[in-house]
């Protein structure tokens, strides 16, 4: 809080140290100003709300689509989404301050107060105690971005629905258009007395970590790791999500000490796009040593690892129900690929060998199979 | 001295120029249109599942003078178009005007069914047969090898496996040292279960590689470009320079899951470009074989391949006849920027043409 004061006041642009005019000659200025501009200012900052809001918009949609579809990471999505929004919110901010008479310390003090609260939200949310209701709505919210045969399987109660019910009703991923709300107020620990010791408790995790038993008892297990591993995953993301908004803050402060204390030489900064272009210079700078670091080097491959493991579970799951309905599964087609590989790999050696014993001289400019004419190269698709 | 020096009515001019600039731009934005990938002329002499080879004509109509045919091998995880990305932004038209006879590689984009290629299908398959072809093509008994990028650490691979073929060795941008403190990439990868993630992923999506990318600088990449983008929008010209640029940045083709396992695990986990040990097919990679000159153009301000990761080229390959240039600018901005033309493609030409 000292750097903000010290940085409001050391902001003002009335300061005769700047060389600029008198505070009271400004200040009658800023107010004649202020009377005669006032409806110049509500239309541009409409103008401004408008427009940029389209730009916004392009942003938002922008970064949606390019971020993983996986809910864990909406946060971090969320993180640049702010970074990129914060510019945008800042003219509008400055503007209307301006509208108002707002010295610019005060203008940038209550900017950075924004983005303090912002990570300071993002850090809270990831470091709350696990709440497995909402690792349920992950889980299923992964299936529903990955796929209309996980969304279907998962919320619908389509015809992959049919297929949990195998597991009768002891198993909270079976049934069809399961309900996580409803199945946890059935189950028989809230009829215990003083059941807030529940508080807690994740259930799922509960009969998540049972063994299997009867006849299927390791499709119950299959499903069994796949909540444990989300769970997993889950807890790295939001360590690694708390390391991001911990970057924010220290950015922050940075930017706070900045404002306070500037280093000799450097030129003031004269416009939004110069303060923004700073800002995110700090924020580079705290998050490439962060970055470097053991503990973010090492929460990254956890975070990454942790995923993968929790993708090759559902890749297990859904080859299972591929099978299920006759379908060939991916490990099959990965099989047939593997053996077509080794098949051509062997066809270009012995076509060398036959070249050589033909007395070919110089191996042909062609593999096995390859066709005899260039031919158009095919278009990016079908990843 | 403060800080911050605004005034209310900077302030509002400046969000009006912002606004005036978004309101010419979404109009020059729709007006962008089809963007061209690769603007010179080329033929596709070779192909072989997804591989194409082309041969590119001299737009002057000016026959090659260096005698031996240049062949360019670009990495996997992008677009090769980036080496002739507009009329006054190509290399490849830098190459030829410097009288080179230009090749170039496209890897294609591969899908689940090459799932199992691995670098030996690549370097001593697609790569050597490439390269047969362009000798049949020129009839030449070898060729000039300019590897970029992923293509550098192939194209120094295969030229350690076979020397004979390769009369002059180019890299650009290039890693062989994948342990520099200063790679942030090499540092991110080592906790990475390298086997988990390809038998999870079978391929590994390129949107998955270019978020990687942009989170190397995420502030910069994925927020401030696009707010300075607004400071071009009201030049037609800029914003399709802008919008060619980024086509190609995101135009990123999945890689094949094997390839990937081997080339993550053995170059950025166990450095073994450089320590050596790659086993490509039964044959170990040994960079002292290469003995042709070798020219390696490097970006002193390169955030994905250091200079730091390309110069131990220098003291790791066999040839005694071995080269820098190092270009003041970024691992992108040594085939577009201005200054990139007027050095790069003209430093090749000359010392290809001094070794002809």
């Amino acid at each position: 809080m000292a750097a903000t004061k010290s940085a409001q006041s050391s902001t003002d642009t009335t300061s005769n140290k700047s060389g600029e005019a008198p505070k009271e000659a400004n200040t009658q200025n800023w107010d004649s100003w202020f009377q005669n501009q006032r409806a110049f200012f509500d239309q541009q900052v409409k103008s401004a709300t408008d427009a940029q809001g389209q730009w916004a918009g392009f942003f938002q949609e922008w970064q949606k689509n390019l971020s993983p579809s996986l809910p864990g990471a909406n946060q971090y999505q969320q993180f640049f989404t702010q970074a990129g929004k914060q510019f945008l919110d800042m003219q509008q901010q400055f503007a209307q301050w301006s509208g108002q008479n707002k010295p610019v310390g005060d203008m940038t003090s209550d900017w950075l107060k924004g983005l303090q609260t912002f990570f300071l939200g993002m850090l809270q949310t990831n470091t709350q105690p696990y709440d497995p209701a909402n690792a349920w709505k992950g889980m299923t919210d992964s299936f529903a971005k990955g796929g209309n045969a996980w969304a279907s399987a998962f919320n619908s109660g389509g015809p992959f629905g049919q297929f949990g019910q195998g597991f009768g009703g002891g198993n909270p991923f079976g049934g069809q258009g399961f309900n996580p709300a409803a199945w946890t107020s059935a189950q028989p620990w809230n009829n215990v007395q003083g059941a807030g010791s529940f508080q807690n408790f994740d259930p799922f995790g509960f009969y998540a970590s049972l063994p299997g038993i009867g006849y299927t008892r390791e499709k119950q297990d299959a499903w069994n790791l796949l909540y444990k591993l989300y769970a997993e995953f889950e807890q790295q993301t939001r360590k690694y999500n708390a390391g991001m908004a911990q970057v924010g803050i220290e950015a922050v402060q940075k930017f706070q000490e900045y404002v306070a204390n500037p280093p000799e030489g450097d030129a003031p900064l004269t416009s939004l796009k110069e303060i923004y272009a700073k800002w995110v210079d700090v924020c580079e700078d705290v998050y490439a040593r962060y970055a470097t670091s053991d503990e973010y080097t090492k929460l990254y491959g956890e975070v990454v690892n942790a995923l993968m493991a929790f993708k090759g579970q559902l890749n297990t799951l859904t080859d299972d129900i591929a099978d299920q309905f006759n379908l060939p599964t991916r490990s099959e087609v990965d099989s047939l690929h593997q053996r077509l590989h080794a098949l051509r790999r062997d066809n270009i050696e012995l076509r060398k060998i036959v070249d050589e014993i033909r007395g070919v001289k110089k191996p042909k400019s062609k593999a096995a199979g390859a066709p005899s004419q260039a031919k158009k190269p095919a278009k990016k698709g079908g990843k | 001295m403060s800080a911050i020096q605004l005034k209310p009515d900077q302030i509002i001019q400046e969000i009006t120029n912002f606004n005036r600039k978004l309101g010419e731009g979404m109009k020059n934005l729709r007006a962008v249109g089809d963007l061209p990938a690769g603007v010179t002329e080329k033929e596709a002499i070779y192909t072989e599942d997804k591989v194409t080879l082309y041969h590119y004509k001299n737009p002057n109509g000016k026959a090659a003078t260096n005698k031996t045919p240049m062949l360019i091998s670009y990495a996997l995880v992008n677009r090769p178009y980036m080496t002739d990305l507009q009329e006054n932004r190509s290399t490849v038209r830098g190459l030829m005007e410097q009288g080179l006879d230009v090749y170039l590689i496209d890897w294609g984009y591969p899908d689940r069914s090459d799932r199992f290629l691995t670098m030996d299908d690549y370097i001593n398959g697609y790569l050597d047969r490439c390269v047969d072809a362009v000798c049949e093509h020129a009839g030449s008994e070898q060729v000039n090898l300019l590897g970029i990028c992923q293509g550098g650490a192939f194209s120094l691979c295969y030229t350690s496996l076979h020397q004979d073929k390769v009369k002059n060795l180019v890299t650009m941008v290039t890693p062989v040292d994948f342990h520099t403190p200063d790679n942030m990439l090499g540092q991110w990868i080592r906790h990475i279960d390298v086997d988990l993630l390809v038998d999870s992923m079978g391929n590994i999506p390129g949107d998955l590689m270019n978020w990687t990318f942009l989170n190397l600088k995420p502030y910069r990449l994925i927020a401030q470009k696009y707010i300075d983008m607004v400071d071009i929008l009201d030049n037609p010209k800029s914003v399709c320079n802008f919008m060619t640029m980024e086509k190609w940045i995101f135009d990123s083709p999945d890689q094949a899951g094997e390839c990937y396992r081997q080339f993550v695990k053995d170059c950025y986990q166990d450095n073994k470009l450089l320590r050596g040990g790659i086993d490509l097919g039964g044959e170990i990679v040994d960079l002292k074989n290469i003995t042709c000159p070798v020219l390696n153009v490097y970006a002193l301000d390169d955030h994905l391949v250091p200079p730091s990761a390309s110069k131990p080229m220098g003291k790791a390959v066999g040839s005694t006849d071995y080269q820098e240039v190092s270009f003041k600018g970024g691992h992108i901005g040594i085939y577009v920027s201005g200054s990139a033309q007027a050095l790069v493609p003209p430093s090749i030409g000359k010392w290809l043409n001094e070794r002809d």
